[in-house]
């Protein structure tokens, strides 16, 4: 391979570092928003995580690049959600299985759930789209503790497959 | 020739999408057309493959960012490489070796949209020329200075042939783009 080939592709593969912390550093207001409300030893670490397999996905590219905008708005509902209901009075920290607790992951989830199925296309991978979801529900439902979490995990899990199957995404 | 090259919109797609399998055919397309647009745009300045080789990786570094709506491909790259040759002459003139004449800001040089504009035309230009006949398109070559003229043929002959290639160039631009 020529000289300038190699250049043209360090080149590509520059660009694609960049949309991926680009497209990462949208996982910052959120990240610093449950710091804020939580602590930075325990939301720290996951918000890391999270604009890390961003930062990959988007770098990466195809189903796993397609999967994170969907991710993104999915993970923002999942993680406003239980939010407004802590917020709220609704959800205290630490309430574990109570029915607050539960029903404010719950809804996060489905509605993480129904925005992924509904904006991630055929040619999206929607496990990662999950997993971007995940890593932001976390972000406030552990805080309300793990089943809550758990609770929020699965009702994304059931509805973003039942969302998409109902309704499929344009592309 | 670099105008027999494939259109590259669908292959810079999948390599805006991460699909690094498309890399090769998105070089091979750009490399000859960046190359020969800034070569026509600099005129033969010496400096003409530097700046080439800076536009192809400018492109490659924004590959990732190239959508349908941003158009066909080659213009597209074409318009990077023609802001990066103007890029490269205000570099120039800022270093004291270009013209520059406040008092006549015209031999500054062409203004960017104008470049760009330039380069998405000699894009357009050369879908349509693609898209003649064979015999068309090599006849509008041989008349441009591009390629040699077919040998043996008659002066008068070979202008009424191009007085014909062109006539279908303009039909075929105003089918195209009005």
């Amino acid at each position: 391979m020529d000289e300038l080939k190699r250049q043209a592709q360090a080149a590509y593969e520059r660009g694609r570092r960049r949309l991926g912390l680009r497209q990462a550093l949208l996982v910052l207001p959120v990240g610093a928003l449950a710091i804020w409300r939580g602590s930075a030893l325990e939301q720290g670490p996951i918000a890391l995580g999270v604009f890390l397999m961003v930062a990959a996905f988007a770098w990466r590219g195809g189903a796993l690049g397609r999967a994170v905008w969907p991710g993104l708005l999915g993970g923002t509902v999942a993680f406003g959600l239980p939010l407004l209901a802590t917020a709220g009075g609704l959800a205290p920290v630490g309430c574990g299985a109570t029915a607050g607790c539960l029903s404010a992951c719950i809804a996060g989830g489905v509605g993480a759930g129904i925005a992924i199925g509904r904006l991630a296309g055929p040619r999206s991978s929607l496990l990662a789209a999950l997993a971007i979801a995940g890593g932001l529900a976390a972000l406030s439902c552990l805080p309300l503790g793990a089943s809550a979490l758990i609770a929020a995990g699965a009702a994304a899990g059931v509805s973003a497959p039942v969302t998409r199957w109902l309704i499929p995404a344009r592309t | 020739m670099t105008l027999s090259v494939p259109d590259p919109t669908s292959d810079l797609l999948r390599l805006a999408d991460g699909d690094r399998s498309a890399f090769d055919a998105v070089y091979a397309a750009c490399q000859p057309r960046v190359l020969a647009l800034t070569r026509r745009m600099m005129a033969g300045d010496p400096e003409c493959e530097d700046v080439a080789q800076q536009a192809l990786l400018r492109v490659f570094e924004r590959a990732s960012e190239y959508q349908p709506e941003l158009g066909k491909g080659m213009p597209w790259v074409l318009g990077i490489a023609a802001w990066e040759v103007r890029s490269w002459r205000t570099r120039r003139r800022r270093r004291g070796h270009g013209p520059l004449d406040p008092e006549h800001p015209q031999s500054q040089g062409p203004t960017v949209e104008a470049t760009v504009a330039q380069a998405q035309l000699l894009a357009h230009l050369e879908g349509i020329l693609d898209g003649l006949e064979e015999a068309d398109h090599a006849t509008l070559m041989a008349a441009a200075g591009l390629a040699p003229r077919p040998e043996g043929l008659a002066p008068a002959t070979f202008r009424k042939r191009v007085q014909r290639a062109m006539t279908r160039l303009r039909l075929a631009w105003s089918d195209k783009h009005g």
